[in-house]
């Protein structure tokens, strides 16, 4: 058995996942999440199908991935995996870390967006955008500025509105390890097939912070990157559109949930567009834009004494 | 079809908040969301309790600045789309 210390939770694990970081945890301490190895049946007839193999049932959930596993995820505490004989370790792996622990945050009532948080201050700032908007790579540049990530593809925002840290890595394509100067020697690829990478980062452990700026980043074909601040229905349908699985929204009550946490964080966050020229954009040009927004809406807000003290 | 004598009101299970003064709510359907804002709102403020087409129409142009008849086609086609859409019921 392995034991991690990851979003504020701490997790049991059947099998080792060295992304989660080696932080000790003591013996002692009481497990939140249990992630066994054992039986897991077809999608119960009660269940409602879901895109991408995926089923909800109540507070159950789970995915059925060919070649891979089978898992069910219960009540924010338990993930069983039921692996596919040959099954790669890190494709079991890449769903048990993605939507498996997704779910589990889901179900242990937290808004769950796709993006990466980083640190500003006593704050977190959040970037979503679609699969290849350039999320992980924008992480990798704020890294190489010096600013600590508190996680990366997940972050889960709690009913107080902060930024849970998760752990320290980044998912990296080849091409964006080359464009960093990294290149791919020596890191781990996520999935057997394909060549992307994970990249540890070195950072202390974080505590939860209060979520104050949500970018999203888009593209348009002219030549300016330009940010766009979006407020009432176009703030929720941004963070719906970038809720981590919002699949697994499949009753009234997650739905309801899912919407009065929408509002929530739109009230105490700033929540920008930023639309990048397709062809011109870079990492560099993104991440200047947005710090220097984050430095002209430092003092906005609700915390005008906590930012005020900031250095 | 709406007709004068309906009386309409928001179905009393579907949640919905305020942003920013606008309104966004939850559809019937998995994952359904609507967005509401200025007379749309308005509305659907409206119809926390039964309203016929007339008392829809002459509490819209008396925020609006309008007729009573001059709104009512869009009030009318408003209705109908939230009935259709089964975010209203028509009561008999």
């Amino acid at each position: 058995m392995f034991t991690y210390r990851c979003y504020g939770l701490v997790i049991r694990s059947h099998f080792e996942l060295s992304e989660l970081g080696g932080d000790p945890v003591e013996p002692s301490t009481p497990v939140d999440v249990d992630i066994q190895q054992g039986p897991v049946g077809a999608r119960p007839e009660t269940a409602v199908e879901l895109p991408w193999g995926l089923w909800r049932d109540g507070e159950v959930c789970g995915i059925d991935i060919p070649d891979v596993a089978r898992y069910e995820v219960s009540r924010g505490e338990r993930i069983v995996v039921d692996p596919y004989p040959q099954a790669d370790e890190r494709d079991l792996r890449l769903y048990l870390l993605g939507t498996m622990l997704g779910a589990i945050l889901m179900q242990r009532g937290h808004l769950v967006l796709h993006g990466n948080a980083v640190r500003i201050g006593s704050s977190a700032a959040v970037v979503v955008g679609r699969s290849g908007a350039g999320k992980s790579t924008l992480a990798a540049e704020f890294a190489r500025r010096g600013l600590d990530l508190l996680s990366d593809d997940v972050v889960p925002v709690d009913d107080t509105g902060h930024a849970l840290p998760g752990y320290p890595r980044i998912k990296l394509w080849d091409d964006a390890l080359e464009a960093l100067g990294l290149g791919t020697e020596g890191y781990e690829r996520i999935i057997a097939k394909r060549a992307k990478f994970h990249v540890p980062i070195s950072r202390g452990p974080l505590d939860a912070l209060p979520l104050r700026w949500i970018y999203v980043l888009e593209t348009q074909d002219g030549p300016q990157l330009e940010l766009c601040a979006a407020s009432g229905v176009d703030a929720f349908a941004l963070l719906h559109e970038h809720t981590y699985r919002r699949e697994l929204l499949a009753d009234r009550a997650a739905m309801s949930q899912h919407l009065q946490q929408c509002a929530g964080i739109a009230g105490r966050a700033r929540v920008v567009r930023v639309i990048r020229p397709a062809l011109t954009m870079t990492a560099e040009a993104t991440a200047d834009a947005i710090l220097a927004d984050i430095d002209a809406h430092r003092l906005s807000g609700t915390d005008h004494l906590e930012e005020a003290l900031l250095p | 079809m709406t007709d004068l004598t309906h009386r309409y009101s928001r179905r009393p299970d579907l949640a919905a908040v305020a942003m920013d003064g606008e309104l966004v709510m939850m559809g019937l359907d998995q994952g359904e969301y609507f967005g509401m804002r200025g007379v749309a709102a308005s509305i659907w403020d409206h119809l926390a309790e039964p309203r016929t087409l007339d008392e829809l129409c002459g509490l819209v142009s008396q925020e609006y600045d309008t007729t009573s008849s001059a709104c009512r086609p869009d009030v009318e086609a408003f209705v109908d789309d939230l009935v259709t859409r089964q975010l209203v019921d028509a009561l008999p």
